[in-house]
């Protein structure tokens, strides 16, 4: 009886689980199935499928408009995308390391700097930046992006590691000095292996959010030349002209192939990295 | 002992940084190059060209930057091109920072503020740029900021009817008329009785808010705010206007609000419209390519000239450039940039390759060619012809501000929703209006 009871909970959870499922992923279905449409299609129907399907789509899309194509604004992307993701690791692992094992001078005005840079909101800064990198002649380069990335600009995973740190017991940093572990060392040998998740966490976020950032790319960047892919998407759409919505879509189910590759990946390391972190995406 | 390794360690951390740093940003400033290599004389010049646009725009402004290689050996035009989203953003913090392009397409609602700072040549009598091409009263009304003229209209663009032809012949509704507001009000009405789902007319709140102001401005002649800041219209003009909306909404023969509004700004995106469920729309002639390119294949677009009363005072027909092109003050190499810009409008060769990507040519002479090569779309130029023939009331500033739209935007839904009656909403709108003004006058 407690089995058929069991079972019968069994089949609603699982029935409840794939139409919960279903409904999170249809629009990532939507989008393939509708890269395939035509244009009347896409908007004239609500149903999933349509009459007549387009196959060159993501030839077309992939071809781009005018002189470079997406294979250029992929490459383009993980120039700028790849060295951003490491620096931010790198540079943000070291400045928490700091904060959380060492006491210094000034140390709680600093961090209450850091906090509040974290609270400022992006739009405040936007023009100041924008005059600075000028006047340093980087616009229309990837350094606005890849250097400050090198300073542990991002104060959230500053923020973020730090409190993975604090989380590692102190015993660990002692034992590791009796053995003859230097305070550089201590971080390298003993607390980076330890902290994998929250720096896969780190990586996949920045890497996420630099691979779709719009904005600071097309302030920055001006050249088409130096486009990345979230520039290469929005380069046809006007409200004047006549758009190939399959190729947009098309080229959308591309560009969010890296990022889903990376996450199912690092899938282990970031689901731990959440749940120790006490960090919800 | 620790100490020191401390510090040590902390020298070494920050060396490795420095290097890294180093190494990256040589490696990056190696391809990365600003426009203005060129330093004076008249040999090599690069300048640079942005627009925004869609693919075909796109192409063919390529293809006449890459023709302009012939007449300007010494020239290259390095374009920057993108979609609309963005870009209004994009010039403005390039004009604040001084970086923006040398020749660059802009909008005219930009051009009140941007004009505010000098950024831009100006580009009268000019030795190089002829402008006997372009109507001069067109260019005093949207080239001209601060009494300079400092940008060209690109193209001219009229606000018309876009009407589904093929969808209208098989519904009965004539394409062939001159739409005055009690015979939208009769076909609209006609339509819909027959079938409960089929609307004459789509029209979100945007366009609701052009109806009222269009009907209005023909009932008094003028501007409905004039520029002294006070009313052009009294209360029983508005009643009158806001009356006839709330009796074409209750017969259907508009789309209802709540379902056109959920594609406000994507109009051609409307599900009614795609599937020929609703005969017409009221947009300016430039989107009409979007409006037919989601139509099914082989059906005809046409247009008309937008609703007009019998009555009318007044012709309503909002006519302006489609886009404006300016060249930066701060350009090195002025000459060539109005070189190229006088190519790029007047030359019949450039309009013969441009066609209507930037909708038809503002220039005659770049039109007549344009129109030669069979590269204008009928159905644009009938609207802009029309649109011009029949050009009225040049909109003044305050009537097009933004927190002035917003108080209309209200009135309209309230009656639109039916929450208020006809009456209501003109009293709403009145006071609405007069307090604004006052204060925005307060504020100059």
């Amino acid at each position: 009886m407690t089995d058929a009871r069991n079972g019968s909970n069994k089949t609603l959870s699982y029935v409840l689980l794939v139409v919960l499922g279903f409904a999170m992923v249809y629009p990532l279905i939507w989008l393939v199935v509708s890269s395939l449409k035509t244009n009347a299609d896409i908007f004239g129907s609500s149903s999933l499928f349509a009459g007549s399907y387009v196959t060159d789509s993501y030839a077309k899309g992939w071809a781009g408009t005018g002189q470079y194509g997406f294979k250029d604004f992929y490459l383009n992307t993980f120039v700028l995308v790849v060295p951003t993701v490491i620096f931010t690791i790198v540079s943000s692992v070291v400045v928490a390391y700091g904060f959380a094992r060492f006491r210094f001078p000034l140390q709680t005005i600093l961090f209450s700097l850091m906090m509040a840079t974290l609270m400022l909101p992006d739009s405040t800064i936007m023009i100041p930046r924008y005059i600075l990198f000028n006047k340093m002649g980087w616009l229309d380069t990837y350094l606005p992006f890849i250097v400050p990335a090198a300073f542990a600009t991002s104060a959230f995973f500053v923020y973020m590691l730090i409190q993975f740190f604090r989380g590692l017991p102190r015993e660990l940093d002692e034992s590791a000095k009796i053995d003859g572990c230097n305070s550089f060392t201590i971080l390298i040998r003993i607390l980076l292996p330890l902290c994998k998740p929250a720096i896969f966490s780190v990586g996949i976020f920045q890497f996420i959010w630099t691979w779709n950032d719009f904005f600071n790319s097309i302030i920055y960047i001006s050249s088409v030349k130096k486009f990345t892919v979230s520039l290469g998407l929005r380069m046809t759409l006007d409200a004047s002209s006549a758009v190939s919505w399959n190729q947009v879509l098309a080229m959308s189910v591309v560009s969010i192939v890296p990022c889903i590759i990376l996450f199912f990946m690092a899938q282990k390391y970031f689901v731990e990295g959440i749940s120790t972190t006490g960090l919800k995406g | 002992m620790n100490k020191r390794n401390k510090w040590k360690s902390g020298i070494l951390a920050a060396t490795a940084m420095v290097v890294l740093l180093a190494g990256c940003s040589s490696g990056t400033n190696g391809n990365g190059n600003n426009s203005g290599n060129g330093d004076g004389g008249d040999k090599a010049v690069t300048l640079r060209f942005s627009w925004w646009g869609g693919q075909e725009r796109h192409e063919a402004t390529l293809a006449a930057i890459e023709a302009y290689k012939a007449i300007a050996p010494n020239v290259t035009i390095e374009a920057e091109y993108q979609g609309f989203d963005g870009y209004e953003q994009k010039v403005k913090t390039q004009l604040a920072g001084g970086t923006s392009a040398d020749i660059m397409q802009l909008d005219v609602p930009w051009m009140n503020e941007l004009s505010r700072s000098d950024s831009f040549l100006e580009l009268k009598d000019l030795p190089g740029l002829p402008l006997d091409g372009f109507d001069s009263a067109f260019l005093d009304n949207f080239g001209t900021y601060n009494d300079k003229l400092v940008a060209l209209p690109t193209g001219v663009n009229a606000y018309a009817l876009v009407i589904n032809k093929t969808a209208a012949d098989s519904l009965g509704v004539p394409t062939d008329i001159r739409w005055d507001w009690e015979r939208l009000y009769e076909e609209g009405k006609k339509l819909h009785e027959k079938d409960s789902s089929k609307f004459l007319l789509l029209a979100d709140h945007g366009h609701l808010m052009g109806d009222f102001t269009n009907m209005l401005k023909q009932r008094i002649g003028d501007q409905w705010i004039k520029d002294d800041y006070t009313l052009g219209f009294a209360k029983e003009d508005a009643v009158a206007v806001l009356t006839w909306m709330d009796k074409a909404i209750k017969a259907g023969v508009y789309q209802p609000l709540g379902e056109a509004d959920l594609f406000y700004g994507k109009t051609e995106q409307n599900p009614k419209w795609i599937n020929g469920d609703i005969v017409m729309i009221s947009s300016m002639s430039s989107t009409l390519l979007s409006l037919r390119n989601v139509l099914s294949e082989g059906t005809e677009v046409t247009t008309s000239l937008p609703a007009t009363a019998l009555d009318a005072k007044a012709s309503s027909v909002v006519v302006r450039p489609s886009q404006l092109i300016a060249i930066s003050k701060k350009s090195k190499h002025p000459e060539e940039a109005t070189a190229f810009l006088n190519w790029f409008m007047n030359d019949p060769e450039a309009a013969a390759i441009l066609g209507d990507v930037r909708s038809v040519p503002s220039s005659s002479k770049a039109q007549q060619a344009a129109v030669e090569a069979g590269k204008i779309d009928p159905a644009i130029t009938k609207a802009v012809e029309e649109g011009l023939a029949n050009a009225g009331i040049v909109e003044n500033s305050i009537s097009t501000n933004s927190e002035i739209s917003a108080i209309l935007q209200d009135t309209i839904e309230k009656v639109a929703y039916g929450r208020n009656t006809p009456e209501q909403g003109a009293d709403e709108l009145i006071e609405g209006l007069e307090k604004k003004l006052s204060e925005l006058q307060g504020r100059k």
